[in-house]
């Protein structure tokens, strides 16, 4: 993983295969993680944060990254951000 | 050959010896058993499949008597794939409800080119609707009733979705009826085949019907799916669909599905596909004559709106 450099806790996608299945005007989509060979329900709030994550996946994105990057407020985003990370769809890295 | 072309003796000779390898499309199952009430079965719901030649087999299936003492003393049959015991022996009476629960699991987790869903599904003109849900949400007791009102059943147990193509594959073996949906089922009329009651299982008083014979006759033809339905029996409810999200299916296909995560992304991504092209809904109902009814109305009022739409 990237080492975080501003001393935040760091995420990053835990797979670069995850597949990411979403319908236009559905609130939800549903992501398949090759790490852990399951899939997942997510709603709006995750889906921006997950496709943050898949269009660099190899980047590890510090909280004030994500942040910067998010086009809009995410409601809840550590709260977000600790569910997708119980999911395994993200890895936490500590600074 | 036809099953039924042999006579009940030879069948029984071949059943007690190497067995017989029984095409149950899309599979050959080779089967033995020294059990009547097994080649009873066999003849009563598959005497129209054929019995092929060629010497292979997909799944070496027997059902057995246990140990010398249990023949004397609450006798108890096993059943075996490929020489192995994968679950504990049953009361000897059970012995064709084993071959069928048995041959179901065989499936379920050998059958890797298609993706295995614990649903039942039917079709009309081509269109397929699977039925998923846990045991008791009353998939089989919804798919008969279907079936009396013209849908072609494909399988009351198993959906098969070919990794390759998406195509749903019928198997059209018997329906596994349970207690009070015995006689629901059997008021309901059509050209279906019961089986005896067999009492004391662990699913309670189970029978196995036959699909009708238009369900039979039309094994073959594969289907597409059109719509994912979530039956929940619900006392006193009235016949309700509710749209869920297209995503919210997948995932319950998914979660119902064997062997997804055997195949991993390549399940994923075959199950999306279809539902791109897919309707999905929860579905409370409690009678089933209303229930029946109302969801062939509502789903194929659906798909013609759709259609009007889609050629406006």
């Amino acid at each position: 993983m990237t080492a975080p450099t501003d001393g935040e806790a760091a995420w990053r996608l835990h797979d670069a295969a995850a597949i990411l299945r979403h319908w236009p005007g559905e609130p939800v989509a549903v992501v398949y993680s090759a790490a852990t060979a399951d899939s997942f329900l997510v709603d709006a709030g995750s889906l921006d944060l997950l496709r943050l994550f898949m269009a660099d996946p190899s980047r590890a994105l510090t909280r004030a990254e994500l942040e910067r990057r998010l086009t809009h407020d995410v409601e809840g985003l550590d709260e977000r951000l600790q569910s997708l990370a119980s999911s395994g769809l993200i890895v936490v890295a500590a600074p | 050959m036809r099953l039924d072309s042999l006579a009940p003796g030879d069948l029984r000779r071949r059943l007690s010896g190497p067995g017989i390898d029984l095409a149950l499309e899309p599979f050959v199952v080779r089967v033995g058993t020294p059990y009547a009430r097994v080649a009873e079965g066999l003849q009563r719901f598959y005497g129209s499949r054929a019995l092929t030649t060629d010497g292979f087999a997909d799944f070496h299936v027997r059902v057995e008597p246990t140990g010398l003492l249990r023949r004397l003393v609450r006798p108890q049959c096993r059943f075996t794939l490929d020489g192995e015991t994968p679950f504990r022996p049953l009361p000897a009476d059970q012995a064709f409800p084993l071959f069928e629960w048995g041959l179901n699991w065989a499936i379920a987790n050998h059958a890797h080119d298609y993706v295995v869903i614990h649903a039942a599904v039917l079709a009309r003109a081509g269109e397929a609707v699977v039925l998923p849900g846990p045991p008791g949400a009353g998939k089989t007791t919804l798919a008969a009733g279907l079936m009396v009102d013209g849908w072609r059943l494909l399988s009351d147990e198993l959906t098969l979705v070919d990794v390759a193509s998406g195509a749903l594959h019928a198997l059209a073996r018997p329906l596994n009826l349970k207690n009070d949906s015995i006689e629901r089922v059997r008021a309901l009329g059509g050209d279906m085949r019961f089986g005896p009651v067999v009492t004391g299982t662990i699913k309670g008083a189970v029978c196995h019907i036959s699909p009708d014979s238009a369900s039979e006759a039309a094994r073959r033809q594969p289907a597409r799916l059109r719509w994912v339905v979530i039956p929940a029996l619900s006392a006193g409810a009235a016949p309700t669909l509710t749209p869920l999200t297209r995503a919210e299916g997948l995932m319950v296909l998914l979660e119902n599905s064997f062997n997804a995560n055997v195949l991993g992304a390549r399940a994923f991504d075959r199950l999306a596909g279809l539902m791109d092209q897919a309707e999905v809904f929860d579905f409370e109902y409690h009678a089933l004559d209303e229930a029946v009814g109302y969801l062939g109305r509502q789903l194929v009022a659906g798909r013609d709106a759709t259609l009007m739409a889609h050629t406006a």
